[in-house]
């Protein structure tokens, strides 16, 4: 049944994206890199793209299979479920450190006296349905929240440009190189590497798939340029001591937007576009990890099961922001990074099946 | 059933019914005090009643978190502090910077809140009787920001600025200073801050001189022998050089607002000697401004933060001995720029 478009997919690729970078990618970044965070975002378009190559390469390999089964026919049944069931347990420790940034920002800024239980709980039944609703609904969703995602983020960024002090920024390379590459490398391994979670789509579901590659690409640049503005200018706004002291300094640069001379205290509004990409980046990861473990597709019972580990497990784990905190810095870079090669050794293993068949299309 | 179970749940989550605060019972918080006594310290926070009327609540407490609990056994309401606009810190502070991790850390206040010190007791100026607003918080704000816009003699100091600064260990605090005189409240200028100290003040002149150094002017007026202007569009550029010269150079626009003497102001050379003699008065007092901040020994105009951005390697060699063995030795070169652009109505003088 192809019934997605490319346009989807395009947006599914940029909300995934950026997802991450508010809260967690951009404060691991930033205290590897600290001012020097926007030169690393540069660094990091560049280190991407074998990323996003690699993820063309797997997602034009047997166009009509999902990833499991892609798996199974690269490596064999036992090695391609082994593979598999590594990925889903990265998806579902991807999962759990979302859906607790997710609750942790509504809890900081905008429900501050709701039990945190009740928070995550509403989130959970809205993943859960939206994953019931399936992929039709989902990527329909996505494009729609793109849009609004899109304006949510263009007023703010013409509102703050004037505002910006490029002394923020100086001295220019303070830091040292490698950590400026190190730096790069885990926005890499924290942004444009979630979209391995959109392989569960087979390519045969989207129509006109003529184009799909030039999608893919320009979503990839358009992420990595919003990721740009966002350091860009939280670091020229707030200046490196502010955006390293406060918890979401992404946030707090919001709370100067004023449009229009009248329209001011709207960064509840505004930061609305990181909500929305977080819940549309663990209903992927719900729909990624029900879908790589069930055999039939009527079964309803595991995006419930999987949504209510993700869900129970964010609040068991991270009792504390503290911990949260000392996870992204420190493990879930290196968790990321077991994806990261097994995919490098996927696409591989494709490559040289395709020079044994004598396949000389890259694509 | 699972769907009316689900739908039920969801009524029940989503109605908005959990947890609310009416409107009624919230107390929104305009204006806050500190102060400091023998039994620590003196939190006073006015407290909007309607749009022409406000309480002043005061309370002790050991520490700043103490003080502002024990506003709920006199206050009835929630405090809410979302709306806070200025934060005044009384004359017995002795230091800044034990109150400064509760503002961060405080969920509800924002960042834009603006900061003053007061001569007086904090509690004093939030009780005052002013002849215009009575909401005495809007009255601070607006008074500061009309002597900031039409004077330059004050900085808005904002919260997120102070922690700033604070933050910077390349630059000390100047904050302004709020008193009453007369019963009306007056922003008497700024105080120099050294480790979050007060250590010295700077008077009308050098507060404006101040915000010219730091760019941070938006008009000023300057009066000279044989003129009063109105200086607009100023931009001030500093450059450090390794051998310790500092170069001010400093560009800005006039408008004519009084001549005290007959002068026939269409004669270029004599707009020309009336810039030089702006620019001969500015230049003058800058460099008095900058002989008082030489003798505070406190880096506000953030010469070590210039050397920093500018002068990496440098200031490497510079910043731990910087107030012992540099700062005092700074020469300043200041090169001022004034273009008398527009005369006003008249053309000619009357004398």
């Amino acid at each position: 049944m192809s019934n997605l478009k490319p346009l989807e997919l395009f947006s599914l690729i940029i909300i995934i994206s950026i997802a991450s970078f508010v809260g967690i990618g951009f404060n691991v970044a930033l205290n590897i890199s600290g001012q020097d965070t926007y030169l690393a975002i540069i660094i990091a378009f560049l280190l991407g793209i074998p990323s996003i190559l690699g993820f063309i390469l797997i997602f034009n390999y047997e166009k009509e299979l999902s990833l499991n089964f892609k798996l199974q026919k690269l490596f064999g049944e036992v090695l391609g479920t082994i593979i598999n069931y590594i990925l889903i347990i990265v998806a579902f420790i991807i999962g759990i450190t979302y859906m607790y940034n997710l609750i942790n920002f509504t809890l900081n800024h905008y429900l501050d006296n709701t039990p945190i239980f009740i928070i995550g709980l509403i989130y959970l039944l809205l993943i859960v349905y939206t994953n019931f609703k399936g992929l039709t609904t989902i990527s329909r969703m996505t494009f729609i929240l793109l849009i609004i995602n899109f304006v949510l983020f263009m007023f703010p960024l013409f509102n703050l440009m004037p505002k910006t002090n490029i002394d923020n920024l100086k001295p220019l390379l303070t830091n040292n190189f490698n950590n400026i590459l190190k730096s790069a490398f885990n926005i890499v391994l924290l942004t444009i590497n979630n979209i391995f979670i959109l392989l569960i789509i087979p390519q045969k579901r989207f129509k006109n798939t003529k184009k799909i590659n030039k999608y893919i690409i320009l979503a990839y640049i358009i992420s990595i340029i919003i990721l740009f503005f966002i350091s860009f200018i939280t670091l020229n706004i707030l200046g490196p001591r502010l955006s390293l002291f406060y918890q979401d300094p992404e946030y707090i640069v919001l709370k100067q937007v004023n449009l229009f001379n009248f329209l001011n205290r709207i960064e509840n509004i505004i930061s609305m576009q990181w909500l929305n990409g977080l819940y549309i980046s663990i209903t992927m990861i719900i729909y990624y990890i029900s879908n790589s473990i069930k055999k039939d597709n009527d079964k309803k019972i595991i995006p419930v099961l999987a949504g209510t580990i993700v869900f129970i497990l964010s609040m068991v784990i991270f009792k504390n922001n503290t911990i949260f905190y000392n996870f992204i810095m420190n493990i879930l870079p290196q968790i990321r990074l077991i994806a990261y090669i097994l995919f490098i050794i996927i696409c591989i293993t494709i490559l040289i099946k395709k020079k044994k068949n004598n396949d000389k299309s890259l694509f | 059933m699972a769907k009316k179970i689900l739908v039920v749940l969801l009524i029940l989550l989503l109605a908005g019914c959990y947890n609310y605060n009416e409107l009624n019972d919230l107390a929104i918080a305009v204006g806050l005090g500190i102060d400091k006594d023998e039994n620590g310290y003196v939190v006073s926070l006015e407290i909007v009643n309607d749009n022409k009327d406000s309480t002043i609540y005061s309370v002790n407490g050991d520490t700043l978190d103490e003080a502002f609990s024990n506003l709920y056994s006199i206050c009835p309401k929630k405090i809410f502090l979302s709306h806070l606009e200025v934060i005044i810190y009384g004359n017995n502070i002795d230091n800044i910077k034990d109150t400064l991790d509760f503002w961060a850390r405080k969920k509800d206040i924002r960042e834009d809140v603006l900061v003053f010190l007061s001569d007086k007791k904090a509690k004093d100026i939030l009780k005052a009787t002013t002849n215009s607003k009575t909401i005495k918080a809007f009255n601070i704000k607006d008074v500061a920001t009309s002597t900031y816009t039409n004077l330059s003699a004050t900085k808005l100091l904002t919260l997120n600025e102070l922690l700033d600064t604070y933050l910077n260990p390349n630059k000390e605090i100047v904050i302004p200073i709020i008193t009453l005189i007369n019963k009306n409240l007056k922003i008497k200028n700024m105080a120099i801050l050294k480790d979050t100290k007060v250590i010295n003040y700077l008077d009308n002149t050098d507060s404006v001189n101040y915000n010219i150094l730091t760019n941070n002017t938006k008009e000023l007026i300057i009066n000279t022998k044989n003129l009063s202007t109105n200086l607009n569009n100023v931009s001030t550029n500093i450059k450090v050089k390794d051998d310790l010269n500092v170069y001010i150079n400093i560009k800005a626009k006039g408008t004519l607002i009084d001549v005290k003497k007959n002068l026939n102001l269409n004669n270029k050379e004599v707009i020309a000697e009336l810039n030089n003699e702006i620019e001969k008065d500015i230049k003058d007092n800058i460099n008095n401004t900058l002989n008082k901040i030489t003798n505070s020994n406190s880096d506000i105009i953030g010469i070590l933060d210039n050397y920093y951005k500018n002068k990496y390697k440098y200031y490497l060699n510079i910043k731990d001995d910087w107030y012992n063995n540099y700062f005092n030795k700074l020469n300043y070169h200041i090169s001022v720029n004034v273009n008398l652009y527009d005369k006003g109505k008249s053309l000619k003088v009357i004398k």
